[in-house]
C-alpha cells in the first residue's frame, strides 16, 4: 500500500484582489502521485507549474477542489479540513529558504524543540533530545543556544532538516530544499538526506527544477505537465520523455565551457569597431 | 565617451574588527564577461558593493580604489550611467507600490529624458530583454510578474542609462533552470551587441563555465586563484578551486 496516494487531485488559486471578479487560475488537473513507504520520488518542473501546489496538498495545508489525498490508505484530512495529529507530526517539510522558514527571535534550540513541544518532556530530557538531533544533521550541540539566524545558510538548512526529524516522521516534502545552498554545501546536505533516509526509513518527495539533483537520489521521478504529474521511468535514457522533461534537460547547462567559442570572435570586433 | 576597463585594487573590507575582504584587484574590460566564483561568505557580494560605495552599514572599506580606464573614479559618481547593477532576488530591487512604467521613468529622468522619448527608450529596452509586448508589462506592479520577468525587467533598468559596465550578483539563482538559460542567454547578447563588461558573480561553476571569458575564485576574502576560463576548468590550480570544481562535476557523473 501507498504511504502517500493523490488520486486525480485538482487545485488552483483565485485571481486578483478580495473583489476581483476574475475567475480562479487552475494549477493541477487530476493529478495523481504516489509515494511507497521509504521510497524517494522526485518531482520535477519549472517555475509555476503547480510542483509546490502539489507539495502543499501532500502536507494538508490546503484542501483540493477535487480528488482525494491519502495517508496510509486513509484520508490526510477529515470532512472538517484537519488533520488526526499523527498524520501531521506523520508528514514534515524543508522548504527552500531557511531565513525565511525560521523565525530570528528563536535560538537554533527553540527552533527543533518546538515540534517537541506536544511530548511535554522535561528540560534535561529535551535538551537531550535536541542535541541528539543536531548531531545527526552534522551540526554542534554546543551551538544550541546560539540564535539561529547566526548561523550559515547551509548550517540553518541542516537545523531545518533536524526540526523535520523531530517528530519522526514518515514523510518529509523537501520542496527544492538544497537549490539555494552552494554546490559543496548542496552535496553535503544531500548526502545527510540519503544517510538518513537510510537509517530511518522515512519517504521523501523531493521537488525541484534541477535534473541534475535527482540522479542517484531519486528512486522514481514525476515531471509536472499542463497540471499533470507524469511518471518518467528514465529521465536519463535515450528513450522518449515527455516534452516537459526534455525541456528540463536541454535547461541544464554543460559543465565544461564551449571551445574557443564564436562569441569571443564576436566581442573582440565589437570592442574593436 | 566609453570607458575601456573597470578596475578594483587592494580592497579590503572589515566589520567588527574581522577582515572580510583582503587585498582583492581585478579588472573587467568591455565586452569582456569576468566570472567572480567562489562559496557563500567569500566576499564576493561585499566585493561587488563595494565598487559602487553601496556597502551595508557596519562594513568598513579600510583600504583599497576603484578606477575607471586606470583613473581613479569617485564611486557613488559612477552608479547607473557608467555601471548598471543587478542582484539577487529582484522583487527587493522594486517598489512594490509603483508600476514597472514608474520604475523607467524616474530611472530615464536622471539624464533628463521624459515624455515620448522615454516612453520609447523603455519600450526598446524592455524589448531588448525579450518582452515582445512591452505595453503589457509597463502597466502592472512588481507583484504581478514572475521572478523571471522581474529578473529581466530589473537587467532594462541597469541598461536604461547606457553603462558601460554591469555588475550582475548571483542574477540567477533565484530562477529555475529554464529561465535561467533564457536570461543567460540574453546577457550573452547584451555583451556582444553593446560591448557591455560584464562581472559575473556566482556560486555556480556551470554558470561560469556559460558566460565567462576569464574567472577570479575567492575564498574567505581571499583571491586564490584568477585564470581563463579554459585554463582554469582544465588546471585548477588551488586547493580550493579543485574542491569546488569537483563538487560541481560530481553533479553531471
Amino acid at each position: 500500500m501507498s504511504l502517500l496516494d493523490l488520486r486525480a487531485v485538482s487545485h488552483g488559486y483565485r485571481q486578483g484582489g478580495l473583489f476581483s471578479r476574475r475567475g480562479a487560475k487552475p494549477v493541477l488537473r487530476e493529478a495523481s502521485l504516489r509515494v511507497a513507504p521509504g521510497e524517494c520520488v522526485a518531482l520535477l518542473g519549472p517555475t509555476g507549474s503547480g510542483k509546490s501546489t502539489l507539495g502543499r496538498l501532500a502536507l494538508g495545508l490546503e484542501r483540493p477542489w477535487a480528488g482525494e489525498v491519502l495517508f496510509d490508505g486513509a484520508p490526510l484530512l477529515n470532512r472538517r479540513g484537519r488533520m488526526a495529529p499523527g498524520n501531521r507530526r506523520a508528514v514534515q517539510a524543508v522548504f527552500q529558504d531557511p531565513h525565511g522558514a525560521t523565525s530570528p527571535r528563536l535560538t537554533a534550540f527553540e527552533v527543533v524543540a518546538e515540534p517537541l513541544h506536544a511530548e511535554e518532556l522535561d528540560r534535561s530530557t529535551l535538551r537531550d533530545r535536541v542535541a541528539a538531533l543536531l548531531e545527526d544533521v552534522g551540526l554542534d550541540p554546543a551551538a544550541m543556544d546560539r540564535l539561529a539566524h547566526r548561523l550559515s545558510g547551509g548550517q540553518l538548512q541542516r537545523l531545518c532538516i533536524a526540526r523535520a526529524l523531530a517528530p519522526a516522521p514518515r514523510l518529509v516534502l523537501l520542496d527544492e530544499a538544497v537549490n539555494s545552498l552552494d554546490l559543496e554545501t548542496q552535496a553535503r546536505v544531500l548526502e545527510l538526506l540519503r544517510s538518513l533516509r537510510r537509517r530511518t526509513g522515512m519517504a521523501y518527495l523531493f521537488v525541484t527544477h534541477d535534473l541534475r539533483l535527482v540522479k542517484g537520489f531519486a528512486d522514481r521521478c514525476y515531471v509536472m505537465q499542463d497540471g499533470q504529474s507524469l511518471e518518467v521511468a528514465d529521465p536519463f535514457g535515450p528513450g522518449p520523455v515527455p516534452p516537459a522533461m526534455a525541456a528540463l534537460r536541454a535547461a541544464i547547462l554543460p559543465a565544461w565551457p564551449n571551445p574557443r567559442s564564436s562569441r569571443q570572435r564576436a566581442t573582440t570586433a565589437a570592442v574593436i569597431s | 565617451m566609453s570607458a575601456r576597463s573597470l578596475s578594483v585594487g587592494g580592497l579590503h573590507l572589515a566589520a567588527e574588527g574581522r577582515l572580510l575582504v583582503r587585498g582583492v584587484s581585478f579588472t573587467l574590460r568591455r565586452g569582456r564577461v569576468l566570472g567572480l566564483v567562489g562559496t557563500s561568505g567569500s566576499g564576493k557580494s561585499l566585493t561587488t558593493l563595494a565598487m559602487l560605495d553601496l556597502l551595508p552599514p557596519g562594513v568598513r572599506q579600510i583600504s583599497g580604489m576603484v578606477a575607471l580606464d586606470n583613473a581613479p573614479a569617485d564611486r557613488a559618481a559612477l552608479r547607473g550611467g557608467t555601471v548598471g547593477l543587478v542582484q539577487q532576488a529582484p522583487r527587493g530591487g522594486f517598489n512594490p507600490l509603483v508600476t514597472i512604467g514608474r520604475h523607467f521613468a524616474e530611472t530615464l529622468a536622471c539624464d533628463g529624458v521624459r515624455g515620448a522619448a522615454a516612453r520609447d527608450a523603455m519600450q526598446g529596452l524592455l524589448r531588448e530583454v525579450g518582452f515582445d509586448d512591452p505595453a503589457s508589462v509597463t502597466g502592472r506592479y512588481p507583484s504581478q510578474l514572475s521572478g523571471g520577468m522581474l529578473q529581466r525587467v530589473m537587467l532594462a533598468l541597469a541598461l536604461c542609462r547606457d553603462p558601460d559596465f554591469l555588475l550582475a550578483d548571483e542574477p540567477t539563482t533565484d530562477l529555475d533552470l529554464v529561465v535561467q538559460a533564457q536570461l543567460l542567454d540574453l546577457m550573452e547578447r547584451l555583451v556582444v551587441r553593446r560591448g557591455l563588461g560584464l562581472l559575473l558573480v556566482t556560486h555556480d561553476f556551470s554558470v561560469i563555465a556559460r558566460l565567462a571569458d576569464q574567472v577570479v575564485v575567492m575564498d574567505a576574502g581571499l583571491i586564490v586563484e584568477q585564470q581563463p576560463v579554459h585554463r582554469l576548468f582544465e588546471d585548477p590550480a588551488h586547493p580550493r578551486t579543485q574542491a569546488l570544481m569537483a563538487a560541481h562535476l560530481a553533479l553531471y557523473a
